[in-house]
Parts: C-alpha cells; sequence; structure tokens
C-alpha cells in the first residue's frame, strides 16, 4: 500500500496562540476512508487546509503522495471546503466547465448523471440555489474528479439527514479504488459504518490512529462511544 | 495554465467592464452629435442675450455631466478590479483559487493581466471619447480655423522632442501598472487582519499614500531648489527629469508591492473571518 500523506512534525501556530497543529507525525495509507475526528478547535480544518494547500505550515514536512504540497499535489487532491466557496454569479455549466478546464482528471459524464439524479438545472445560477443544493453541488463536484486523496471537511455538517444519507452514499459510491477519502467531523455516529479508519485529534495532537476494527476490537465499543469518554466534557 | 486562468478571467469581467467601455465610447459619440449642435445656432441666437445664457449654460451642463460620467466609468472599471481580485482572491472563492493546479503566482499574473488591460482600454477609450467631442466641435468651425486648430494641434505634438515623448508613454504604461499593483497590494495587506479586511486595506491605502506622496513631493521640491535661474530654466529638459523620476518611482515601488503581494499569496493567505 503506497502512502498518500506523510507529516513529519508538522507545525502550525498562529500569532499570538497556541499552535492549532502541534508536532504532528502521521503515515495515511491510500485505498481507504478516514475520519479526522475531533471536537471543534482540536486542529481538523487547519490539518487539511495545509494538505489543500491553504495554508502554510509553520514548521515540520508534509508531503502528499511523496510530493510536498504544490501545483502537483492540488492537481490530485480534491478538496471540499467547510463552506460553500463556489462564484454565486457563475451557472452550474459555467462552474462544470471551469473545474474540467483545471482538473484533468474531472469526469464530465459523472458530474452531469450525478446533478441530473439531483434534478439540477445546469443553467441556473448558484445564488437562485438553496444553500443545500450549493452544498450537493459542490459535493458532486468535488466526488466527479477521479483525485488520489479526497479531503472533505465537515461534509455532512448541519444537514438533515435525508441530505446527510445523500453525502455518505455519494462519497462511498464514488471515489476511485486506490483513492483515499479524509473525511473530517464530530458527527461520528454517521460516519462510522463507512470509515476504515480513524484519527483522533486532541489540542492539534493525535491522540489516537488506528482501523476501526482494531479501535473495535481493542476498546470493546463504538468509535462513537470511544469519541464521547475521550472527548467528555465534563469530569473524569 | 496562466492562459486558462486568463480567460476565466476575462469571461468574470467582461460583462460588467465591457459595458462600462462601451458607455464611454457612446459618451463619445452623443459628445461628437452635441458638439455638431452649435453650427444650428445662427448670429442673432448667439446675440440675443437671454439666449446666449441659456446657450452656454447648457453646455457647460453637459460638459460637466459628461466628464463626471467619463471619472465614474473610469473609477467603476478600477473599482470592479478591486472588488473582482479580494473576492476571488481572499473571499470564500479563494477556497477554489488557491487549490487550483496552478502556482500561486500565475494567479497574481493572470489578474495583473487581464486588469492591465482593461485599464489600458478604459483610458484609451477615455481618450478617443474626448478625442471624438473634439473633433465634433473642430467640424463645426470654417476651414481657415479647422486649419489653425490642426496647426495649434501639430505644434503642440512636436513641442517635446521624440525621446520625451517616448519616456511619457512609457511611464504612463508603467504607471498603469504600478496603480494596479498598488491596489492589490493594499486589499492583499488588508486580508491579513482577523476581521474588518476591507477596513484594513483601506487603512493600507491611506498610509502607503501619504508615504509615497511624500516621497515624491520631496524629489519633486528638491529639483525645483536646484535651478539655478529662470534664464537657464529648460522646460524640455525638466519634463524629461520629471518623467525619469516617475518611472524609476513606479518601477521600484511596483516591484515592492509585487513581491509583498507574491509573499502574502506564497505563505500569509487568511480566508478565515
Amino acid at each position: 500500500m503506497n502512502e498518500i500523506l506523510i507529516c513529519r512534525e508538522l507545525t502550525k501556530s498562529y500569532s499570538g496562540g497556541a499552535a492549532a497543529i502541534d508536532h504532528i507525525n502521521l503515515n495515511l495509507n491510500s485505498g481507504c476512508v478516514i475520519g479526522l475526528l475531533g471536537p471543534n478547535g482540536s486542529g481538523k480544518t487547519t490539518l487539511i487546509k495545509m494538505i489543500a494547500g491553504i495554508l502554510t505550515p509553520t514548521s515540520g514536512s508534509l508531503l502528499v503522495d511523496g510530493m510536498p504540497v504544490g501545483p502537483q499535489t492540488k492537481a490530485i487532491v480534491s478538496y471540499l471546503p467547510d463552506q460553500t466557496y463556489l462564484n454565486p454569479a457563475m451557472t452550474v455549466s459555467q462552474v462544470l466547465d471551469y473545474f474540467g478546464d483545471f482538473y484533468r482528471d474531472f469526469d464530465r459524464n459523472r458530474a452531469d448523471t450525478m446533478l441530473a439524479q439531483l434534478s439540477v438545472n445546469p443553467y441556473v445560477k448558484l445564488k437562485t440555489m438553496s444553500k443545500g443544493t450549493r452544498e450537493k453541488v459542490q459535493l458532486i463536484l468535488v466526488m466527479s474528479r477521479h483525485a488520489r486523496l479526497y479531503l472533505l471537511d465537515e461534509p455532512i455538517a448541519g444537514v438533515d439527514p435525508a441530505a446527510r444519507d445523500y453525502i455518505l452514499h455519494t462519497i462511498v459510491n464514488h471515489y476511485d479504488p486506490g483513492a483515499t477519502v479524509i473525511l473530517s467531523t464530530h458527527l461520528i455516529a454517521d460516519v462510522e459504518p463507512v470509515l476504515n479508519e480513524a484519527v483522533f485529534l486532541q489540542q492539534g495532537r493525535i491522540s489516537l490512529y488506528d482501523s476501526v476494527d482494531n479501535i473495535r476490537q481493542r476498546e470493546g465499543k463504538s468509535v462513537d462511544a470511544l469519541f464521547r469518554e475521550v472527548y467528555r466534557c465534563w469530569g473524569n | 495554465m496562466l492562459g486558462k486562468l486568463i480567460k476565466h478571467e476575462f469571461k468574470a469581467t467582461w460583462r460588467v467592464l465591457g459595458l462600462l467601455d462601451g458607455a464611454l465610447v457612446v459618451l463619445g459619440l452623443i459628445g461628437f452629435l452635441v458638439m455638431g449642435t452649435i453650427k444650428g445656432f445662427t448670429e442673432s441666437d448667439i446675440k440675443n442675450e437671454g439666449l446666449q445664457g441659456l446657450i452656454v449654460a447648457s453646455y457647460i451642463t453637459w460638459f460637466a455631466l459628461y466628464f463626471l460620467a467619463i471619472f465614474a466609468a473610469n473609477l467603476g472599471t478600477t473599482i470592479f478590479l478591486m472588488i473582482r481580485y479580494y473576492r476571488s482572491m481572499y473571499s470564500t472563492e479563494g477556497y477554489l483559487t488557491f487549490t487550483l493546479p496552478v502556482k500561486t503566482s500565475q494567479l497574481l499574473h493572470a489578474k495583473l493581466i487581464t486588469g492591465y488591460l482593461w485599464a489600458f482600454f478604459s483610458y484609451l477609450l477615455t481618450g478617443l471619447s474626448v478625442f471624438f467631442m473634439g473633433a465634433g466641435a473642430v467640424s463645426q468651425l470654417p476651414p481657415k480655423e479647422q486649419e489653425e486648430v490642426f496647426e495649434g494641434l501639430m505644434e503642440l505634438l512636436t513641442f517635446f522632442k521624440a525621446g520625451t515623448v517616448a519616456l511619457g508613454a512609457v511611464t504612463l504604461l508603467c504607471s498603469v501598472l504600478q496603480g494596479l499593483l498598488f491596489l492589490f497590494f493594499c486589499i492583499s495587506v488588508g486580508q491579513l487582519w482577523q476581521k474588518h479586511k476591507i477596513a484594513g486595506a483601506i487603512l493600507c491605502f491611506v498610509i502607503t499614500s501619504a508615504v509615497t506622496r511624500a516621497v515624491m513631493s520631496i524629489a519633486t521640491i528638491g529639483r525645483l531648489f536646484a535651478i539655478s535661474s529662470l534664464m537657464s530654466f529648460d522646460v524640455e529638459s525638466y519634463y524629461s527629469g520629471t518623467l525619469a523620476i516617475t518611472l524609476v518611482y513606479s518601477l521600484i515601488s511596483g516591484v515592492l508591492f509585487y513581491l509583498v503581494i507574491r509573499y502574502i499569496n506564497d505563505h500569509r493567505v487568511n480566508l478565515d473571518g
């Protein structure tokens, strides 16, 4: 199995604050769905942004598929941020053209099929759509790439259960074999069935990294139950 | 990839900026037609005091509206380019922009090239618009007076040597680029603020403008003191010297603005807040 991600003493500090990511060492293998789990402020989004190339590490090294973060890694990483990020003045069709122009791994047919399943009119401007539909369009765009690594930041936060099912179904059924999905969330119960591995982040450090099966076997409980125990907010 | 970035930059800007440029052309044509109405007035109209006042007031109002509209169209182009740069780079749209498989320098170069071309078109069309209006006025004059106007114009154009005119053109072209870099620099610095990014950009604009104006004023005053006597004062050399200083200032400040933007885009992008 190839290593899609290697972090060595990776650190990100913001001026005037504690390290958001604190000397992380992590090797992630290709071909699995990995849950990046932790409460709010644990550093999940910061780590994902560094892998995506939006944030620069303060120190340490970060390799994606053996390469330092740059245009080559961005060509193989498909990133879904935790907010709507497309130009609202564009139509869906224009956004599809945009992705097709810049990402060689973008599968227009796959995107068209998924959009048709959702009955999304490609000639409609994004600003006329509901927030939920815009989020689904974004997910479709991201999952229509034949990427090596998918970075999905809180894809199911703030959506209703039906939409949650659609999103998880789309993720699981549209990533290529051999590709890796890193999915950050604090809604463990919903994603646990689709996870192969889990990384627990706590105050910018990794407190646990193992396969979901090993965690269940060793701890005798689900990942969700373990998460609630590790991150409980009141007394020991 | 730079070509694709430029293509999409034009796609995102052509509607608004094309409309503003179109407005400049239309204003020039209207100006030509308005100036054509001069011929319609008879000598008795002009001698009539009440009508004369009305005619003068009408033309003054037209000129005021015309120059206001020209100013608004040029300002609109600048503001739109600034908004486009801010939104596509540092608002939530930046999540897509900065994860495209391109170098961050290419993102900036695409914005600079398209912005420069739009700004250039805008200035060119402004010049043409004023020229059209002037041509409209001149076309109403008797042939002899038209000749005098052309002679005066040629005298004005040949007042400076070709080298000075070329230096002026190069300085103008560099100043347009420097102006664009200055605006992008202010926006890039402004986005470093956790909140109130636009206020940060305005603050940067005010401070940097004050500093650069002070530097340029010192240079100008220093040159004026260097003039030993009015008798030996040479307009040509003074003018070309001023152009050379402006060009050097544009190049140095432009390079500094460019390097700061590059550093910020490579290391200090802050899409939160």
